[in-house]
C-alpha cells in the first residue's frame, strides 16, 4: 500500500440521456481522496451524490473526464473489467444491506471470494469469513441468517462483506438510512476504527450528523462540488455513545 | 476454478429454496417418469407379444384355406375350405426342406364328464403338432401316429379344461365325452396363459385332426396346415414351393388369385411388433408432452426467480460478478433440478414400472438406451428453457438492479 491518492476524479460529467431529454447529473467534478481519509459525500437528492458514488464504485462509467482508481485509470474500462475492479478493490455497504436472504451471514461475507480469481478452498473461504466478521463484532453469529439479526448487525455483515477483499476503499451509501440513532452511532463507531486502521471510507449521507463522523465533507449541489472541507468539530462514536446512555439514564 | 466456485453458488441458490427447488423439479420428475414406465410397459408388451409369436415354435409356414381375396370377394383366412388333407400330404412329401407338418382343423363345442361340462376349443392336429409348438406335456403321453391314422378316440388337454372338468383329479386316463364321443385323455399340457389376444391357450383340447373331422367337426376340409421347415435359411424357398405346388394341384391358372393364403410365422411376427413399435411411440410420445411441461414449469419459475432475485442480481454484480458469472449460474441451476429431477424421475418410473408389472401383471422392460437419453434429454430441457432467463438474468444493469424494489 502507498500513501498517496486513491482516488483522482479529474472534470468528470455524466449525461443521462431519457427519450428527447438529456439530464446532466455530474457536470465537472475533480476531486481527489488520499489513502486513510474519511469522507462524507452530501447532497440533496438529484444533487448528483448518486451518480457520482457510481462512478466512484465503478459501477457506472463517466461520459466524460477521467477516473484515476490506485494509479489506474478506469473510465474506459469494459462491464467485465468493472467487475473485476469492484471485486478486488472496491467494498460496498448500502442502506438496505443487501444480504442475501436464508443465507448465513458467514456465506454472505464469502460472496465477493467467490467471484474473485483466487481459488480458495471452502475452509480457506470460512477461516477468512470468520475473521472478518469477528473483527465487526459478530463473533458467534457466523451461522445466522440476515432475518435472524437485528438491523445493526445485518449491516455490520454488509461492512465485513465489504472488506473482506482488503479493497482500496470501502463506499458505503447512505449506511445508516435504515438503521435507528443508537445503532447509527454505532455503525459510525466501526467506521471511524476502520479508518483508524488506515482503511479508506467513501460515505454518502444527506444526515448533517451522521457526515460529522468523517474527517472530510463533500458537499454537492446541482452536478458540481458546492464545498469541501475537513471536520472541525468531529463526532467521536465511543463518547456520544456513552452521552446517549447517561441521557437515557437520567431521563 | 471460477467454474467450481460458480457451481457452489448455483448449489447454495438452490438450497436456499428447497421447497421451490423441489416442486420445479417436480414437473420433470413426473415428465421422465412418465416417459420410462410408459417406453418401458410398451416394450415389454412388444416382448411379452414377440415371445408369443415366438412360442408357436421357429422357422414356421402357415398355409391358410381361402384367400384374402378370392374373384374379388374378400374372405378371412381360413374362410372356403380349400385346403385338403392331400395338400397337407404332397407339401410333406414335395417340398424340399420341410422337417414336420400338422394338418389342423378348429372347432369350439362342448365337452364333458361325469356331471361336468365345459364350452372349449376343439384343434385336430397331427402327432408333430406339439413338438412344432413346441409345447410339452406336464403329465402323461401325446397321441401316435398311429392314433392319427386310425382316427382313435384320444386326446390330450389344457390345464384350464383340465381343471374345469376335473378340478384336481388325475384326468389321465379318464373318459372326456366330445358332442357325446366318448375320447380317452393321454396327457395334460403344460400351461401356456393367454396369448397377445387375451385368449387363454390352456382352455384347449388337441385330438388326432383325423378324429376330429369324422367325429367331431365333419367336413374333408383343413383350415388350415402347419409346416415347420428345418433351417430358418430354407423358409422363403419352402414357402415359394409350396405355393407353387398349391397352385398346380388346385389348378389355378397363371394371372388367378391363389385360392390359399402363405404367411410366415417372421411375417406375423413383423406385423405385430410394427402395432407394438407404434403402441410404444404413443405411450412415449404422450410422456414426452410431460416432460416438455416440466421444462416450461422450469423456464417460468426461472423467470419469476430473475426476477425475484434481481436485489441480489445486483449485490452479486456490485461484489465483483462478470455478468457469464450470472449467466452460469442461472443456467446451472436451471441444469441442476432438471437433471437432479431427471435423475429421480428414472427412479420412480422404474419403481411405477415394476409395480405395474406386478399388480397388473402386464411386463415391464426398461432398456439401459431409455434411460440414458431420458437424462440427457432431461439435461438438455434443463439448458433449453434456463438459458433465456439466465440471459435475462446475465443483462441486468448492476444500478438497476440494486435499486429495484
Amino acid at each position: 500500500m502507498n500513501n498517496g491518492t486513491v482516488v483522482r476524479l479529474s472534470d468528470v460529467h455524466k449525461t443521462y440521456r431519457t427519450g428527447e431529454m438529456e439530464v446532466h447529473a455530474v457536470r465537472g467534478v475533480s476531486l481527489e481522496i488520499q489513502r486513510g481519509e474519511f469522507v462524507a459525500l452530501m447532497g440533496a437528492s438529484g444533487s448528483g451524490k448518486s451518480t457520482l458514488m457510481n462512478i466512484l464504485g465503478c459501477l457506472d462509467r463517466p461520459t466524460a473526464g477521467r477516473y484515476v482508481l490506485d494509479e489506474s485509470d478506469v473510465s474506459g474500462l469494459n462491464r467485465d473489467q468493472l467487475a473485476d475492479i469492484r471485486n478486488n478493490k472496491i467494498g460496498f455497504v448500502f442502506q438496505n444491506f443487501n444480504l442475501l436472504p436464508r443465507t448465513s451471514a458467514r456465506e454472505n461475507v464469502e460472496l465477493p471470494l467467490l467471484y474473485g480469481r483466487r481459488g480458495l478452498t471452502n475452509a480457506q473461504l470460512r477461516e477468512k469469513a470468520d475473521a472478518v466478521l469477528a473483527s465487526v463484532g459478530l463473533e458467534g453469529r457466523e451461522d445466522h441468517h440476515p432475518s435472524q439479526l437485528s438491523g445493526g448487525q445485518q449491516q455490520r455483515v454488509a461492512i465485513a462483506r465489504a472488506l473482506i477483499n482488503d479493497p482500496e476503499v470501502v463506499l458505503a451509501d447512505e449506511p445508516t438510512g435504515n438503521l435507528d440513532s443508537r445503532t447509527s452511532i454505532e455503525i459510525m463507531g466501526i467506521f471511524q476504527q476502520l479508518n483508524e486502521r488506515g482503511i479508506t471510507i467513501v460515505m454518502v449521507t444527506h444526515e448533517q450528523d451522521i457526515a460529522a463522523y468523517a474527517r472530510r465533507n463533500v458537499m454537492m449541489r446541482d452536478g458540481l462540488i458546492l464545498n469541501d472541507h475537513s471536520v472541525s468539530q468531529r463526532f467521536d462514536a465511543a463518547a456520544e455513545l456513552e452521552k446517549l446512555a447517561r441521557s437515557t439514564n437520567e431521563s | 476454478m471460477r467454474v467450481g466456485s460458480t457451481f457452489n453458488i448455483a448449489f447454495r441458490a438452490l438450497r436456499r429454496n428447497k421447497l421451490r427447488s423441489v416442486l420445479t423439479a417436480l414437473g420433470i420428475i413426473i415428465g421422465v417418469a412418465a416417459v420410462i414406465a410408459m417406453v418401458g410397459i410398451g416394450n415389454g408388451a412388444k416382448a411379452q407379444v414377440e415371445a408369443q409369436i415366438a412360442s408357436l415354435g421357429q422357422n414356421i409356414i402357415l398355409v391358410f384355406s381361402g384367400s384374402t381375396t378370392s374373384s374379388g370377394i374378400r374372405t378371412g383366412w381360413g374362410g372356403a375350405g380349400t385346403l385338403k388333407i392331400e395338400d397337407a400330404e404332397a407339401i410333406r412329401r414335395e417340398v424340399s426342406g420341410v422337417t414336420a407338418v400338422s394338418e389342423e382343423v378348429v372347432s369350439t363345442t362342448q365337452v364333458a364328464a361325469g356331471n361336468q361340462n365345459w364350452f372349449t376349443r376343439i384343434y385336430g392336429e397331427s402327432a408333430d403338432y406339439l413338438d412344432i409348438r413346441q409345447w410339452p406335456l406336464a403329465d402323461g403321453a401325446p397321441f401316435t401316429p398311429q392314433d392319427v391314422r386310425s382316427a382313435n378316440k384320444v386326446c390330450v388337454i389344457g390345464r384350464t379344461t383340465a381343471t374345469q372338468i376335473y378340478g384336481n383329479d388325475d384326468p389321465i386316463g379318464q373318459v372326456l365325452r366330445v358332442k357325446n364321443v366318448p375320447f380317452t385323455i393321454t396327457g395334460v399340457l403344460t400351461p401356456k396363459g393367454l396369448s397377445a389376444q387375451g385368449v387363454d391357450q390352456d382352455d384347449i383340447v388337441i385330438m388326432p385332426y383325423t378324429s376330429a373331422m369324422k367325429r367331431v367337426a365333419g367336413g374333408t376340409t383343413l383350415r388350415n396346415i402347419n409346416v415347420q421347415v428345418g433351417d430358418a435359411n430354407q423358409m422363403n424357398a419352402a414357402q415359394k414351393q409350396i405355393i407353387d405346388l398349391l397352385r398346380q394341384r388346385h389348378n389355378i391358372r397363371p394371372g388367378r388369385d391363389d385360392d390359399f393364403t402363405v404367411r410366415s410365422q417372421q411375417e406375423i411376427a413383423d406385423a405385430a411388433t410394427a402395432t407394438t413399435n407404434v403402441m410404444t411411440g404413443l405411450l412415449g410420445a404422450i410422456a414426452g408432452v410431460s416432460l416438455v411441461v416440466g421444462g416450461i414449469g422450469i423456464m417460468n419459475i426461472m423467470l419469476v426467480s430473475v426476477t425475484e432475485r434481481t436485489r441480489e442480481i445486483g449485490t452479486r454484480m456490485a461484489v465483483g460478478a462478470h455478468g457469464r458469472d450470472i449467466l452460469t449460474q442461472f443456467l446451472i441451476e436451471a441444469i441442476s433440478l432438471s437433471s437432479v429431477g431427471g435423475v429421480l424421475g428414472i427412479i420412480i418410473g422404474i419403481a411405477a414400472a415394476k409395480t405395474i408389472a406386478i399388480t397388473r401383471h402386464w411386463p415391464a422392460l426398461i432398456s439401459p438406451g431409455s434411460i440414458v437419453i431420458a437424462f440427457l434429454v432431461s439435461a438438455a430441457v434443463g439448458i433449453f428453457f434456463g438459458f433465456y432467463p439466465a440471459r435475462k438474468a446475465a443483462a441486468l444493469d448492476p444500478i438497476e438492479a440494486l435499486r429495484y424494489e
